[in-house]
């Protein structure tokens, strides 16, 4: 099994993940060949991972649901917290490169629809009203463009990630 | 007393429950159809469904509540903190159908229920409030009589106002005119009367309130106070106890105060009197009464080592003070307690909903956790987002500090985000350090923003994400792999990489 991995500050690293006793070997490699690390992962009967590198063995924690991945660790530093949620960007993106998804930050009602499919909205704009606890979270345009879509109507239950409304980027429009 | 009906959920109606195992009395609990397999249901002896999710239909419904203690035959109801728990019809309902009410007396706080006659009832007890007074005489000489009672800075409102509509802020008298003048014009516009008056302004106030506790025998105590100064919003996020810039005279003078105001409206079980205290004048003044169990309770708990709910329980079955709190209450060493919710800071502190597919609290030495949920639990989307609160003793503050720090560092919730970072960022804050904070300190300090929300992910959570790439977790954890069947038909997330993306410190 080999993979090219991209860490969020872009360094990739080619994976090759070998099934060992109690886990999986990891190899590690940058393309150029310079830098290559070697990880024996375990995963403790309570479901927790203990990564050893060079006889030295690191814990962490790892949840996956349909959106994200969940990650846990010391090696955030002191003062930070441990837990980094990574998130599935979906594959559809505008002639800029962003996500043409307006998603919903949390799971909720929907109270209001603002928009159209075909109107035209500026920066800022709101397009549509979630609300969840009492609380009213207004999605706006994050940036000028045309709703492409909208896939949401009022009064709809939506799960936090959903996309909302798909919003053609103002490049694409003009 | 015998069996005790919770009318809660979450977090508290689990303390609640512990409370009553304590002295040997079974805890019935209530739950919403959202709420039906929740930890708080969990933990009780006997649970009985009381409406649909909506809160308005269940915990604030009742009508069904006390059908759920006739028919398990509850003759107690503790009603937590929010919901019902200062509801007066609701308290006389519970005494009209013959049960014991775990908390004041429906006749001791309806004379407190509005701010203007709790303020009344805080000066007939000889309780200090801010200096106000009313407008009569817009005369240049009337209006700057009146202010040199009251003192600068002030506010003038309009008497029949709310909102903070029309609000002016004076720093001198030769601002006071203007003020006045601007007040009465958007008070008679807004309100239909140009009625106003003035009071003092407390620039970096502290929040500082007072536990008491009342039997049914006329005895009324303080347990020390608890400051609550770092608020987001008027949301409380820190508490303590306790209150470091206080001196022992200060201390008693606003301890007294808290006492006095509950002896002065006779009230049993347990409760907060809340004040400002003016750091610069070293004075306090009236703010409220908290006439329930706080939420930042157990910061109380852990400094005077008294349980406050066995307490009500005490009290509610008739016993003494003088046995319940047998050789007095002092104070020892400092706690710190700070609220888990499930928000996202960076985006505009939107509630979060969904599955905690992992959850660890920390189990270190001097920390408490009082949590509404486990691994596995649904957060659902209708109530209060707090997940659990956490609480350090130490011997003195920083050691405190240093604990709770430490706990939330090995705390882990995934399924939803959580405000932990922001909290990590809050303790390590040297305003914080230092205890200067005040009650608008948070929001002047960050406004909407969130602190401590971007930080990266390290090297051990990268290969633990690849580790997570290689199918483990999907084939052995339950909760995991049913939401991962359910996602897109992918048989290898990891087909390409760069379609992740760190989504923000959970």
């Amino acid at each position: 099994m080999k993979r090219i991995f991209e860490s969020p500050d872009s360094a990739r690293m080619e994976l090759v993940a070998t099934p060992s006793p109690g886990g999986l070997l990891l190899s590690w490699s940058a393309p150029d060949g310079k830098t290559s690390l070697e990880i024996q992962a375990r995963r403790a009967p309570n479901g927790d991972w203990l990564l050893e590198h060079d006889g030295i063995t690191r814990p962490a924690q790892v949840s996956i649901d349909r959106q994200s991945v969940w990650v846990s660790s010391f090696d955030a530093g002191d003062d930070a917290s441990g837990t980094v949620r990574f998130r599935r960007v979906e594959a559809k993106r505008g002639a800029t490169g962003v996500d043409l998804g307006v998603r919903s930050p949390m799971t909720g009602r929907v109270v209001a629809v603002h928009v159209q499919e075909g109107d035209r909205v500026e920066k800022n704009q709101p397009l549509v009203v979630v609300e969840a606890m009492k609380m009213e979270h207004v999605l706006r345009a994050p940036r000028a463009g045309q709703v492409r879509k909208v896939a949401c109507q009022a009064g709809q239950l939506v799960e936090g990630g959903a996309e909302l409304v798909e919003l053609l980027d103002a490049i694409a429009v003009t | 007393m015998h069996k005790v009906l919770i009318a809660n959920r979450g977090e508290i109606a689990v303390r609640i429950a512990r409370g009553c195992r304590v002295l040997g009395l079974r805890a019935v609990a209530v739950y919403s159809e959202a709420d039906a397999l929740a930890r708080h249901v969990r933990v009780a002896d006997e649970a009985v469904c009381v409406g649909p999710p909506e809160s308005a239909l269940s915990y604030l419904n009742a009508d069904a509540i006390l059908a759920a203690a006739k028919r398990t035959g509850a003759d107690a109801i503790h009603p937590g903190y929010g919901f019902l728990s200062e509801n007066v019809a609701f308290m006389r309902a519970v005494q009209a159908a013959g049960l014991i009410w775990i908390g004041p007396p429906a006749d001791a706080i309806e004379p407190i229920q509005s701010k203007t006659s709790a303020k009344a009832v805080a000066q007939a007890a000889g309780v200090p409030t801010a200096p106000s007074a009313i407008l009569d005489d817009l005369s240049d000489a009337g209006i700057q009589a009146a202010a040199r009672l009251v003192g600068f800075p002030l506010l003038v409102k309009p008497q029949d106002g709310g909102g903070g509509k029309g609000m002016q802020r004076v720093n001198q008298m030769a601002e006071l005119r203007s003020a006045v003048d601007t007040a009465r014009r958007i008070a008679k516009s807004a309100f239909g009367s140009d009625k106003l008056f003035i009071e003092r302004y407390v620039e970096n106030a502290r929040h500082v309130e007072v536990q008491v506790l009342g039997d049914t025998h006329g005895t009324t105590v303080h347990c020390f106070e608890r400051e609550c100064s770092v608020q987001r919003r008027h949301q409380k996020v820190i508490e303590e106890s306790p209150c470091t810039i206080l001196t022992a005279a200060e201390r008693e003078a606003i301890c007294e105060s808290g006492r006095a105001f509950a002896a002065q409206v006779g009230y049993v079980g347990a409760g907060t009197v809340e004040f400002l205290f003016d750091p610069q004048r070293r004075e306090h003044y009236f703010l409220e009464m908290n006439t329930r169990l706080q939420v930042e309770h157990p910061v109380s708990e852990a400094v005077i080592g008294v349980d406050l709910v066995v307490a009500q329980l005490r009290i509610a079955r008739g016993e003494k003070l003088a046995d319940i709190l047998a050789g007095g209450v002092t104070q020892r060493g400092h706690a710190i307690e700070v609220r888990v919710y499930a928000e996202d800071p960076a985006n505009g502190y939107a509630p979060q909903a969904g599955t905690l597919l992992r959850v660890r609290w920390s189990d270190a030495p001097f920390v408490r956790v009082d949590a509404g949920f486990e691994g596995g639990d649904a957060v659902p989307m209708y109530y209060d987002p707090m997940l659990a609160k956490i609480i350090a003793w130490g011997r003195d503050r920083e050691e405190a500090r240093l604990r709770l720090m430490a706990a939330l560092r090995e705390t882990v919730v995934h399924g939803v985000l959580t405000n932990v970072p922001m909290l990590l960022a809050l303790l390590a804050e040297p305003t914080f350090v230092a205890s200067e904070v005040h009650t608008g300190w948070l929001d002047v300090r960050y406004g909407n923003e969130a602190p401590g929300m971007g930080s990266a992910a390290g090297t051990t959570a990268m290969v633990a994400l690849a580790v997570a790439g290689q199918g483990g977790p999907l084939a052995t954890n339950g909760a995991a792999s049913s939401a991962a069947a359910a996602g897109p038909a992918t048989t290898d997330p990891w087909s390409a990489l760069a379609g992740w993306r760190v989504g923000g410190a959970a």
